[in-house]
């Protein structure tokens, strides 16, 4: 064995000496030695395919949900470094991108994007010609010197081939120009420069063709395809980033920036030097913490309140502060949430906590009723690395998140897909805790479990009754008939279920259990044909003589039983138990079939209906599966060799 | 009756406690046989001739479910659907299972470890393992489609595409193979090494080799694991419905002859039609049980009885 190992280390010195000494008998353990290096390949290939998948279940259950849908996928669950944006709430996700010529790496922020065509200068084209259409290859995206063309292949008359760009549409017929042709006279333009021009048409041999007057003079058509560059920015543009109303920002022409363009945006009756990038622009939502609500929100009639509803808490959050009369004393409040009668409202001095928060960093809100009043809330809001629940009050509003133009000096574009996400290993545990308190109509998968593991242990209690005494009638005592019983209960292990399912289900709709989980344990009370063979099977491998010396000193059958069969067969009983555990565990259809509501639901019905549910949310599926299966995994592991045996005697008779 | 009343009073007091004692014995299993077994098959059997809506009384309709049947269009979808996947399931599980069981069989180090490798998928049920590759075949972000996109092909749509999401259940089906790959190894351990040291010393090949010894040898084993698998392919239920989302999609590519009869007997209430399923269900199943007991003579190698 050990010099077997030897040559499995050395393949390669093995062979060569085999081929030197060309012995019959090296050429044999040669040849040996590529049978158990294919098998040994073959058989790590078996393994990873049925390891993989697991895997893959693993560690999508630790991901974050954004992950989940990355392309192409990141395969170590990993946190998406974000950079808070100056003192918002809004997190700006940090992108890596690696200078193609320096090799340098640099940590950057999405700050826009700008598409760009390719743009034909029309004016210098002399020549160009007019073919049938379907003499025409469909176009291939083709990188000519920089200038990308969506080329056709033409036959031409003669037989060679041509490479062409179409230009315009003539009837039946279009219009092309050889790729060499055109590109000494064509570029990339940003698509916004393209469409700021004029329209205007210019005629070649009667064929007249749109474009745009520039700026400039030129006169261009574009000619697609439009290719997208993202511009980014060095990580420092996000400190000194703040929030201003939408509508309080104008358009101001480009600003140069590195080897491209951006808009700029000044602030309306701001100071006209005074110039901004936009980052975002999207709808914020004010929220405060719920815990600060809940202490000190009230409920007032609104004949109570009075002054001028203008009056907002501040420039960015839009929130009416009125005056609340009662008993005699006047009080400033924050109207939190208003109705035509009665509003929910704040001191102002309590409302600290008020903040904007972007919108859709709110999704999947809760519901917490105060007087009446319902009120959104987002639970484990993150901000700042601090969790808190937040209630979701007034009205959202879009608004713009700026930073100054002279902190992006050093912005420039790249291909999109040069831009990777930064991330940092983590394993998001959060999931499990996510996809276990879930409430599914009532119920959470706890409930579940709860009602798994009592069918489970009223089935091993069932069995364990049933079958070692049934086993022990077939195992060792005489009487007519018992052979023909004993084929009738093998006849049973292969009868397919259906045709017994309908009657069953009428059987226990008459008894009441339906949609309870009476059906899914009462029948194991009467043993298991599967059970009682095996069972019996290891009963006839005990020695007569045993059970005769007990019988001798005066012991019943069930003493028998009890003092000298069952202590000797543990294996077996074992082996039955891990059955009936893995059974009762797994089984989907008999559940599925007799139960309806979701607090009666067991592990599986309720893995299925969570599906059914969350669909492709497949970071809770995967934890919601993992936690489904790893009670059975873990006494996989540490019974192993009772599944074994078990499944060896199911498949070996005869 | 009256060849068992005879029996009894011939025997003595001993033996006749002893065999009522087994009646004792095994009377659970022998009532649970009348109430859950024996009673609900000629019932089924009479409501399959019945129009029985759940919760009203059967009505005999003589053989009119089976004259619906024929005329079903989802009964012969379903009927097709069930035979493609057992012709897929089966057949492939099997050479794989025994490949990978020859593979085991080498003499190969850790071997608990493979074992425990190869059983793993088997163990988890098959919810779990339909929830698993719902994932897996996601055409946008399915670990295959995903490792395909990695060597640049576009992977095709499985469970949402009406041409893969057969074989996509199929291919699953391949993956749960611990408990065959078990059996094969437990049957080529029994085979005598001195058959292929005989066989050696003979000068046989490889190949000859597994035709000539492990494949006769094998047989009763081949015989017994396709009969089970085949009785199981034709009721598969928890993958189709899973990874259709119960709806049998794409336009009834996966809807498993199970599927209609639940959807038949439990969605739309027709038990007595779904007892008629389940009874054509049974005769096929006996049917192709039949044929493979008497192909067996043909090929199945039984050792004479020492």
């Amino acid at each position: 064995m050990a010099t077997a190992d030897k040559t499995d280390a050395t393949p390669a010195l093995v062979t060569a000496r085999a081929s030197r000494v060309r012995s019959p008998q090296l050429s044999q353990s040669a040849s040996r030695l590529i049978g158990r290096i294919v098998t040994y390949t073959l058989l790590t290939i078996g393994a990873i395919i049925m390891l993989f998948p697991i895997l893959w279940m693993f560690t999508a259950s630790l991901k974050p949900e954004w992950q989940i849908l990355a392309q192409p996928p990141i395969w170590i669950p990993s946190e998406w470094i974000h950079v808070q944006a100056g003192d918002t709430a809004q997190e700006l996700p940090l992108y890596a991108v690696v200078d193609s010529a320096t090799g340098e790496r640099q940590e950057v922020i999405r700050i826009g994007s700008r598409r760009y065509t390719t743009a034909l200068e029309i004016t210098r084209l002399t020549e160009v010609l007019s073919v049938p259409a379907d003499e025409l290859s469909a176009t291939t995206a083709t990188d000519v010197d920089g200038v990308i063309f969506n080329v056709r292949q033409w036959q031409a008359g003669d037989g060679s081939t041509i490479e062409v760009v179409a230009l315009a549409r003539d009837g039946d017929n279009l219009i092309v120009a050889p790729v060499e042709t055109l590109r000494p006279i064509s570029s990339e333009l940003p698509l916004a420069v393209v469409n700021a021009g004029s329209r205007a048409e210019y005629e070649i041999n009667g064929i007249t063709f749109r474009g745009r007057e520039l700026d400039d003079g030129r006169i261009v058509v574009p000619l697609g395809p439009e290719s997208e560059l993202t511009v980014v920015a060095p990580d420092e543009i996000a400190a000194d980033a703040r929030l201003v109303a939408a509508d309080m920002i104008e358009q101001d022409g480009f600003a140069p920036v590195g080897n491209t363009e951006v808009q700029q945006y000044r602030i309306i009756d701001g100071p006209e030097d005074e110039h901004y990038v936009l980052l975002t622009s999207e709808a914020w939502q004010p929220v405060m913490d719920l815990e600060t609500l809940k202490e000190n929100a009230f409920v007032v009639p609104n004949s109570e309140l009075s002054g001028d509803d203008s009056v907002m808490f501040s420039d960015d959050i839009l929130l009416p502060v009125r005056t609340l009369e009662r008993d005699g004393e006047t009080q400033s409040v924050v109207v939190l949430l208003a109705r035509s009668a009665q509003s929910l409202v704040i001191p102002r001095e309590q409302a600290d906590s008020l903040r904007l928060v972007p919108t859709a960093k709110l999704a999947l809100p809760f519901v917490h009723t105060m007087d009446g009043f319902a009120v959104r809330y987002k639970d484990n809001f993150v901000q700042g690395g601090e969790r808190k629940d937040v209630a979701i009050v007034g009205e959202r509003r879009n608004m713009a998140l700026i930073t100054p133009l002279e902190h992006i000096a050093r912005a420039f574009d790249v291909e999109p897909a040069a831009l990777s996400p930064v991330l940092v290993p983590r394993l998001h545990f959060e999931n499990y805790i996510d996809a276990l308190s879930r409430d599914l109509g009532g119920a959470t998968f706890f409930t579940f479990f709860l009602n798994s593991a009592i069918v489970v242990i009223l089935n091993l209690l069932g069995h364990f009754l049933s079958v070692t005494v049934v086993a022990y009638g077939f195992a060792r005592l005489r009487a007519p008939g018992k052979d023909f019983l004993f084929m009738l209960l093998l006849a049973t292990m292969m009868l397919p279920f259906p045709v017994m399912l309908i009657p069953t289900f009428e059987i226990f709709q008459r008894l009441n259990m339906i949609n309870t989980l009476w059906p899914l344990f009462i029948r194991s009370f009467f043993g298991n044909a599967f059970l009682i063979f095996l069972l019996r099977q290891f009963y006839t491998t005990i020695p007569v003589e045993m059970e005769e010396a007990a019988r001798i000193d005066g012991a019943s059958t069930a003493q028998v039983l009890w003092h000298v069969m069952l202590p000797l067969s543990k294996p077996a009983l074992a082996t039955i138990g891990i059955f009936t555990f893995w059974w009762s565990w797994n089984s989907f259809f008999e559940p599925f079939v007799y139960i309806s509501s979701v607090k009666n639901f067991t592990v599986s019905l309720g893995l299925a209906f969570f599906q059914g549910q969350y669909t492709t949310s497949y970071h809770l599926l995967m934890s919601a599966s993992m936690v489904a299966i790893l009670p059975i995994i873990v006494i996989f592991f540490f019974a192993q060799r009772y599944f074994i045996e078990g499944i060896q005697l199911s498949g070996l008779k005869g | 009756m009256t060849l068992l009343t005879k029996r009894f009073a011939r025997m003595s007091p001993a033996a006749r406690r002893e065999a009522l004692t087994f009646y004792v014995c095994i009377l659970p299993w022998l009532l649970g046989f009348i109430i859950f077994v024996a009673y609900p098959m000629f019932r089924s059997l009479y409501l399959s001739f019945t129009n029985y809506q759940i919760g009203r009384t059967p009505i005999w309709i003589g053989m009119a479910n089976f004259e619906r049947l024929v005329r079903d269009g989802n009964f012969w979808q379903s009927l097709k659907v069930t035979a493609l996947y057992t012709l897929g399931s089966v057949p492939g599980s099997t050479i794989l299972a025994i490949g990978i069981a020859m593979l085991l069989a080498q003499k190969v180090r850790f071997v608990s470890v493979w074992r425990t490798i190869y059983f793993l998928p088997s163990v988890v049920s098959a919810v779990a393992v339909a929830v698993l590759w719902s994932y897996v075949f996601n055409p946008e972000y399915g670990l295959i489609n995903s490792l395909l996109a990695l060597v640049g092909i576009k992977g095709p749509g499985w469970v949402t595409s009406e041409d893969w999401a057969l074989p996509s259940l199929i291919i699953m089906s391949w993956w749960v193979i611990g408990g065959q790959i078990v059996i094969y190894l437990a049957g080529l351990k029994n085979i005598p090494n001195e058959f292929y040291e005989v066989a050696d010393i003979d000068g046989a090949g490889p190949w000859t080799k597994f035709w000539r010894i492990t494949v006769p040898m094998l047989s009763p084993t081949i015989f017994f694991n396709l009969v089970i698998g085949f009785i199981g392919a034709l009721q598969v239920f928890e993958g189709p419905w899973i990874l259709s989302g119960g709806r049998g999609g794409p336009n009834r590519a996966t809807l498993t002859y199970m599927m209609n009869l639940y959807k038949q007997g439990f969605e739309l209430g027709s038990l007595g039609y779904a007892s008629a399923l389940a009874w054509v269900l049974f005769v096929i199943i006996i049917i192709l049980t039949a044929l493979i007991i008497r192909s067996s003579s043909f090929w199945v190698y039984y050792e004479a009885k020492r």
